[in-house]
This record gives C-alpha cells, structure tokens and sequence, in this order.
C-alpha cells in the first residue's frame, strides 16, 4: 500500500505539473499550430449571438456547425469576414479582428427580417407623432385638434382616442403646446377653445379617467415644464430664473422652489439647479435648506455665457452643462467637451451610455483616465481628478439627424434623416455602417416599442404604419426594484 | 521527551510560540480567502488562473483519495468475513486458515513478516485484557445500552474485560441512576463494571471529556494492579457513550495488539460508522456522517501519518506512561495520539484495523436542532486544530524526532486545517467570483470564456468520483429497515446531491469558526452532541 501511495503520488505530481500549466496557457488563449510559421500561439476569440438567434455562422473561409448563439474559438489573430445566414432574414456580415488573448463579443446581432413589411396602423392622416410617453406609447396629433388626437399603445398594438368617450368640453380646443417625458406616461397638453385656455394632465395608462384640469397651477405662462418619471404626481415648472414646484395631488404651488437658476436638472427625483453665482444646489423637494453644494470650478465658470444652461449630472460626479449654442462644458478638465453644436444628450435606458447628437453626427460620451499627471494637484481642487470626458464619434451622416432612439437592450441606434429611417449598430451589435429601414415622412417623427420590436413611423402619407424589427419579449416586465418601493 | 501536552502553565518564550501558532492557522485561511476576494475583484485573471489551478489540484486529490477509498473497502470487505476468534485460537502460530478470504490471508501474511522482521513473536491472546472506558455526560440508559450490550455480545471472553461508566458527577440524577442500573443489570458478565464518578472541577481541569476519561483510567489502572494484570498485556479503549462494536471487535484487537511488533508504542483504529440510526437521520446529517467514514477508510491507507480519531483502542501501558488524556482539551481522541508521539518521540504509531465501529448520527428531534447539533459537532472535530500549537511546539522542542517526519507531519495537519476551512469556499463561491465582479476589461478575454468551459470540464471528472461515491456509500449502509429498501437507497444516492451545500455549512465554515475562536483566543467549552434522537423517534414511531 505503502509503494502504491508513492507511486500514485509521482504519477498524480507529475499528472499536475503538465496539467495546470497547460490548461492555464490555454485559458490564456495559447494554443500549438502545427507548421513552422505557427508553434504557440496566442489566440483570441469571437463571442457571437443574434436576435433571432439559429443563425449560419461563416468566419472566413470557414463554415461553422454551431449556430448562434456561438463562441468561435483558437482564432489566429487577424481580420475576418464574419457572416451570419438565417433563413427569413437579411444576410449579415461584419470585419472582425481577432486579437490575441481577446475576446471580441458581439453579441448583439440584430438580424433584419427579410423582405421587410410596414403595416398601417392608423389609416387617417396625422399631423405630428410625439413618441416620449412611456416609450410604450405614442401620441397622434392631428389638425392640432384636441378631440382628433389618437394614442397608440405600441404595446398591444391598439389606438384609441385621447380623450375619454362621451362629450369633452375640449374636444374641440387646439393644441397649442405639449410636454412630454421620456420614461413617464403622463402628458401635458396646453389647450385653447374659443378664448379660453387650459392646462390638461393626460394619464395615459388609464384610457377612462378624463384628463386633470390644472391650468389654475400656472398663474403665467412656464417656459419649460418637467417632471421625474418616477414621481409624476408633482411637476417643475420654469419662468425665467425662477423654479416652481406644482403638486398635483394637494392643487398647490409651492413657488420659489430653488434660487434663481440659470439652469435646472431633475435626477432620480432630486431638482438640482445652478445659481447666478456658479454654485449648483441640490434642492429638497420641501424647498427646505439646499442639503448640499457644490461650487463649479473657477475655470469651468469662465467659460460659461450668460444664457441658460441644460444640466446633464451623471454617474460619479461628473456633470455635463449645455447652453443655447450647443457647447458642451464639463467640471472636468479640458472643461469643453464640444464647443457648439450639441442637440441632445440622450441616455440609455440603463443610463450607462450616453449619447450626443449633432446636426449629422452621433456619438457616445466616454469617461476616460487622463494620461497627463502634472495636472493633478490643480485638478484636485479644480475638478474631478484624473478624468476626461470626451465624444467617441460612431457615425457622420451627409444629411441633417432628426430623431434618434436606442434600441435592442441600448446595442443599436435608430435615427431618421431626410425621409428614411437608418439603423446604426454599435459595438456588441456588430458596428459597421448604418442600414436603411424604412422611408418616412420628412419630419422624421418616429418611435420604437422594444417590448413588441416594432418602429412606428409617419409615412409620407402621413398615415401611421409599423414594421417589425425584433422578435417581441416574451419575458414579463417586472417592476423595477425603485418602483415597488415606492 | 518530557513536554507538558497542555497550553495551561506557560511563560515566556513558550507562551509566545504557542501563541503564535494558534494565531497561524486561522490567519492563513483568512488570508487564502480575502486574498481570493482581493485577487478576484482586482485581478480577475489572475483569480481565474489561480481557481483553474486549485480546482485541478482538487481534481487530482479527490482521484486519488478516491482511489485509496475502493481499495480501503475492498479490505474492509475482506476482513469482514474474518473469522478473528478463530485466528486467535490459532496464535502464536502465524499460518492463516486455508478458508480464509485471500486478501485477508495476504494481510495476515504482511503482519506476521513485519512481527518476524522486528524480531518479535506474537503475544498470548489469553494473557491480554481490555479495560472499556465509556465517558457519560448527559447521556442516559437508552443510549449507552446498546453499546454495553454489544460488550456482552463480544465473542471474546468478558471475563477479561473491566468496562467503567466514567459519569460526571454534575450529571442529572437521571443520567447517574441509570448508569447505576446499567452496572446492577451487567455487572456479572463481566470482570469488572463499575461507574468511576468523576468528580467536579478538578484542579488544572476543564469540562472535558478527556479530564473524566483520565479519572476512569487512573481507577482502571488501580483495578489491573490489583489483579495483578501487566499494563503491557492490557489494551483500553475510550469509546463515545453510542458506540456500538461488532461482536468480533475484541477479538479483532487482541489479535492486532498480539501481532503488531513493539505493541505498547500503538494506537489502534477501527473504521467510525454512524449506522446506529442512520436510515432515520435526515438526508444531509446522512451524507456527512457517511462522509466521515469514508475519510477515516482513506486514512486507514496511509499508517504512517494515521491519527487517531473518535472511538478507538491503544496499550494501556503507553496511556499509563503518557499520563492519560489531556484533562483541558476537547479533541481528546487525536491529543492522546499526538501527546503519545511526543512522549514517544516519534516512536509511536496508529495501526489501522479494517473492523467497524458504530454511532450514532446526530438527529434530533427536528431539523433545526439536527443542523444545528450537526454543525457543533463538526465544530468541535474542527476544533482538533488546539492540537496544531501543542505539536508544533513539541517539534521545536524535540531533537529526536526526525526533520522529515516533523515537516511531514506540519505540513499534513497545516494543509488539512488550511483545506477544511477553505476549500468549501473555493468550489462553491471563488469559482464563480472572478466572472461575477468582472469587469469591461475581463469580459473581453479569452480567460472569462474559457476559465468556465475547463472548470466546468473538471467539475465533470469529478462527478466520476461523486458516483464511485454513491456506490460504496451504498455498499458501506446497512440494509434499510424498510420494505422497500430500493426507494430508500435511491433517496439517499440523490442526496449526495447535497454535497456542495454540506461542504459549505457543515465542513468549511464549522472549520473556520473553530480557527479563527482560536485565533482570537476564544476557548470552546465541550459541547455534547444531542445523539440518539433518530432512535428516540424510531422508539415514538413504533409505538
């Protein structure tokens, strides 16, 4: 027993010292090619996945068994073709470069059904489509005529009207001006009827419930209106300088809410505003004592104009301001991101990307550690330390960008521009240029439904269809942890 | 070698080394497993290479311990069919019966030469007794009978054994009356039985089980003077209060004691089972206890780093020249062996005996008190790692014992403890940390995508190993008092689904808790496991 506890024991060590080396070189990519010019080798790996999945996968020459989703791997390093085949779907094809011990994920694959068709979903003529409410659900104006506007709920695919049925005292009113939030399914409509106006609150979850009359919370006209997603009950309100708070449930204003502001923020149901003295000033929502302060770096302050500015707080202390020419400032060294032409910031639904738009260019804001560290002392005081925000560019358009939307789980942008709708995949999606969808009409208004994967869109008609790009969910939404809180 | 095997009394530099090694090993494991949490959140990577290289190392140990399992049962097999009275009856001559199974024949060949190369010649089974200590705390009749009865029942001649009933005097009267009953209702049938009342809180004692066993040996050791009965030609056997021996126990370790060359230098272990009322226990107290015997039948393979551990037997005259059981340690069973093989100098072994001995599980009498009775015993086992210090220093202090043995046997016992404590958080969590806290930057490697595919490679082998498991556990149980034994022993294959949450519960972190209270210096007072409640809900059940 003695001799055969020995002898197992050096088979065992040696079993070991051969084993544990090679299946780390091999998890490290490592891999023995036959041939002179090859020996060890380190690979790299491709990640591949679609929607719908069971797709062909091609890598160069090479046909694979596997179908997606698969994981390609002991890839020499190099470019190649990626192709994916599915029968009902467009055929897809990507460059992809391999590189040694990396992994190039592209998981995200969004196969186009072949032969794509639109279907009308409301066959009279609109005006105008307001895609923000609840991203479930869209808004039709017609003639700007309260009592012409339809709701499509993108959900279950149905339209109703606006107004609840039976006679509305505003069915006849004009729209004149309508908020909306991305996020929430709340609608502000300010109407007008023979001399009359008023300021409507449209809950569009309930389709019964007549809308609120609240024009006695705006004793004067507001220049913008906002309100958080998830508290709905209570809005914003902005006349010049001065922030009001309306709650909606108590019919009271509560004016004055922030000091004088040159610019205002609503994030995760706190309103931040930005003073006259660069000061910005997280508001409690009781108009209580500001809870906390933050001063703007001197050099930053320099560089702000008189206007108003759009506040833009992200994760990790950064903090974005745009004005009216669309300069991009940052609290953070080189303090200007873009010197004018920003549009919009729009983030993701998971609020990890965010992305800019100009006039003809899309890109994504990336936080990055700053190489040059003679700076930092000054930074310290100044500014976030050791960070930089800039603006990866994904793609420059020959054509003016009208509307933009993420899509499939934020791997994909939407966007439309001179009367035709284009898909842009970004990384995990595959990347490459953009696709054409669908032609539209030239206002661009379009939205998209990432619960049933259709894109609704005005025709040139100006009627409504729909096309289906994605297979619908088929998960069951669950409430988000915030929400059941509340 | 004359060292105090105690933590009790120390100065100075002794002190300090003592404490330096009761600090080590919870320090060491704490280390492997922030370091393991360091590493994952910092250096995925690195973490992922680091679990690809432990879970291979696992692989390789569990094919091996695997191995040395099959074959430890196929001579626990083979000398059950042993007919040891009659080998008895046959010494000093050393030829084995012709119809005799062939290994067992092979083994008895083996001893015989090993006694023949010694220079040695097999002892008079005639000449030896057994003295049977039984300490008792908080048991009553119901659960130290049937192991009494079992003495009786013993195919060797009682007349040779003296059995004390060493019984705490801070006992309840229920527990004294019915060890008086016991020895009223026995005591014929035997040389001696009698009930050694140890007393109270003894000076340099604690509440130990070794501290009352001690008390019984020292009456034992007065008992056999006065019979006249050479301490060398007696063996004693310090068995847990539910111990159950097979009817050929005694003859099994007469015949061992009579071959086995310089037989005072030795201990003597038989393979624990926990078949007293295993088929009642529920299904994880099951797995673990089986568990347990099948580390004591892999143990059983390797003599020569062999402790003792729970029910067991050993020379008299060497538990007399040690100067008995610590009396203010828990982990009594492996201290007498280490305190032996100090007092010895290394001249001391244990010597395996393919015999059974049975408990009983710990069941109570509901889940919760089962799992936690179950996790205190496993504790206390852990517990065993005082003993790290006491040794540690004693190879410090001894000149004797060779530097081989003494790194041999650090490195085992540190690597046991290390392992107990932290393998069960290896497999069950660290393999999954590196991709859990992975970031951008390791999500895009080839390791995030192939560290799984090879783990989940190993983790199939080792299902191999999981189903040879299930095999002999099936053949080691006993028949299920059921009637349908099928459905039973199809349960009990599935539990050892179990496996991974008992690794964690029930070995891993019961071992973790016990280094690190003697890290920090928190003694544990001895804890007696609520055994016999499977049997007590048998009995409810019957009637």
């Amino acid at each position: 027993m003695k001799a055969l506890r020995r002898a197992l024991f050096y088979i065992f060590l040696v079993l070991y010292l051969a084993a544990a080396p090679t299946a780390i070189l091999y998890a490290l990519g490592y891999i023995y090619k036959p041939g002179s010019e090859h020996g060890l080798v380190q690979s790299g790996l491709v990640s591949i996945a679609s929607t719908p999945d069971d797709a062909l996968v091609f890598l160069g020459d090479s046909r694979y068994t596997r179908r997606t989703p698969a994981v390609l791997r002991d890839l020499l390093p190099g470019t190649y073709v990626l192709r994916l085949a599915r029968e009902g779907s467009d055929a897809w094809q990507t460059l992809v470069e391999v590189k040694p011990e990396r992994a190039t994920l592209i998981d995200r694959v969004l196969l186009l059904p072949a032969g794509r068709a639109t279907r009308i979903v409301h066959d009279a003529p609109i005006d105008a489509l307001v895609d923000d409410p609840g991203e479930e659900r869209l808004l039709l104006v017609h003639r700007k005529r309260l009592g012409d506007a339809r709701v499509y709920d993108a959900g279950d695919r149905t339209i109703r009207p606006l107004l609840a049925a039976g006679d509305s005292p505003w069915a006849d009113a004009t729209v004149t001006r309508l908020w909306t939030v991305r996020g929430s399914p709340c609608a502000l409509v300010h109407a007008t009827a023979r001399g009359d106006s008023a300021y409507l609150w449209f809950d569009l979850d309930d389709e019964d419930e007549p809308p609120l009359d609240i024009t006695r919370l705006f004793p004067e006209p507001p220049d913008d209106v906002r309100w958080d997603p998830r508290a709905d009950d209570e809005l914003y309100t902005r006349v010049g300088e001065r922030t009001h708070r309306l709650d909606l449930d108590a019919m009271a204003i509560f004016p004055d809410l922030a000091p004088p502001a040159r610019g205002v923020a609503l994030n995760r149901k706190r309103l931040y505003a930005l003073t006259g003295s660069n000061t910005l000033v997280r508001v409690e929502r009781d108009g209580d004592a500001p809870e906390s302060n933050y001063t703007i770096p001197a050099e930053l302050a320099k560089r702000l104009d008189d206007g108003a500015h759009h506040l833009h707080p992200l994760p990790d202390d950064v903090l974005l301001l745009r004005n009216e020419d669309g300069a991009l400032l940052a609290n953070t060294p080189p303090w200007v991101v873009l010197p004018r032409g920003v549009r919009a910031l729009l983030p993701d639904t998971e609020e990890e990307q965010w992305l800019v738009t100009t006039e003809r260019a899309l890109g994504l804001l990336e936080v990055v550690e700053r190489e040059d560290d003679n700076e930092e002392e000054d930074d310290e005081e100044e500014g976030k330390k050791g960070t930089e925000i800039r603006v990866r560019w994904l793609h420059e358009h020959p054509h003016p960008i009208q509307r933009v939307a993420w899509m499939h789980d934020n791997t994909h942008l939407l966007f439309s521009s001179e009367g035709r709708i284009w898909l842009l995949a970004l990384e995990r999606g595959g990347g490459g240029p953009p696709r054409e969808i669908a032609t539209l009409h030239r206002d661009g208004a379009f939205a998209f439904s990432e619960r049933t994967g259709d894109v609704v869109f005005l025709q040139a008609d100006r009627r409504v269809a729909a096309m289906n790009l994605l297979p619908p969910r088929s998960l069951i939404p669950l409430p988000s942890l915030e929400e059941e809180a509340e | 070698m004359s060292i105090a095997y105690s933590r009790s009394g120390l100065e100075g530099a002794d002190a300090r080394w003592q404490r330096f090694f009761e600090i080590l090993p919870g320090l060491s494991s704490w280390t492997v497993l922030f370091g393991m949490m360091a590493v994952g959140l910092l250096f995925p990577q690195t973490a992922a290479a680091l679990v690809i290289a432990f879970n291979l190392y696992w692989l390789l140990r569990l094919a091996h311990s695997t191995i040395f399992l099959v074959l430890s049962y196929a001579l626990l097999r083979a000398e059950r069919r042993t007919a040891w009275r009659e080998r008895l009856g046959r010494l000093p001559l050393l030829d084995p019966a012709p119809d005799e199974p062939r290994p067992s024949r092979w083994l008895h060949r083996q001893r015989a030469r090993a006694l023949h190369a010694a220079g040695e010649s097999a002892l008079d089974p005639a000449r030896v007794y057994h003295v049977v200590i039984i300490p008792i705390a908080k048991e009553t009749a119901d659960v130290v009978e049937p192991g009494l009865r079992s003495l009786v029942e013993q195919d060797f001649p009682t007349d040779r054994m003296i059995v004390l009933l060493a019984v705490e005097a801070r006992a309840s009267g229920q527990v004294r009356a019915d060890a008086d009953a016991l020895v009223a209702t026995y005591r014929n049938r035997f040389l001696d039985l009698r009930v050694a009342l140890h007393p109270e809180d003894l000076p340099g004692e604690a509440r130990v089980k070794g501290a009352n066993a001690t008390y019984a040996a020292r009456l034992a050791a007065r008992l056999l003077r006065e019979r006249g009965i050479p301490f060398d030609h007696a063996t004693a056997s310090c068995f847990d209060a539910d111990t159950v021996v097979p009817p050929h126990y005694f003859s099994c370790l007469t015949y061992h004691y009579c071959l086995e060359p310089r037989r005072t230098r030795a201990s003597f272990q038989p393979i624990p089972v926990y078949h007293n009322n295993i088929w009642q226990a529920p299904g994880f107290a099951r797995v673990l206890e089986v568990g347990s015997s099948f580390f004591q039948l892999i143990e059983a393979t390797n003599p020569d780093m062999l402790v003792t551990f729970s029910s067991h037997s050993m020379s008299f005259q060497a538990l007399d020249e040690v100067g008995y059981w610590p009396v203010d340690m828990i982990s009594d069973d492996s201290a007498i062996f280490w305190k032996s093989y100090l007092h010895y100098e290394s001249d001391y072994r244990v010597v395996p005996m393919y015999t059974t001995l049975s408990m009983d599980v710990v069941a109570d009498t509901d889940w919760i008190k089962t799992l936690r009775g179950l996790y205190k015993q496993k504790r206390r086992w852990a517990w065993g790692v005082e003993n790290f210090p006491l040794i540690a220093r004693g190879f410090l202090a001894s000149r004797r014992i060779p530097l081989r043995e003494k790194c041999a046997h650090m490195l085992k016992m540190f690597e046991g403890h290390l392992a107990w404590a932290t393998w069960g958080f290896m497999l069950t969590i660290f393999n999954w940390l590196p991709a859990l806290y992975a970031g951008r930057e390791f999500s895009n490697t080839v390791m995030y995508f192939t560290a799984p595919r090879i783990s989940g490679l190993i983790f199939n082998l080792a299902g191999l190993a999981l189903v040879i498991t299930i095999i002999m556990s099936q053949l080691l149980l006993p028949r299920p008092p059921t009637r349908r034994p099928l459905l039973l022993r199809l349960r009990h294959a599935l539990e050892w689904l179990l496996v991974p949450f008992i690794t964690l519960f029930f070995s891993a972190i019961p071992a973790l808790d016990a280094q690190t209270r003697l890290m920090l210096g928190m003694r544990m007072e001895f804890w007696v496991a609520g055994k016999g409640g499977g049997k007590k809900e048998e009995v409810t059940g019957n009637q």
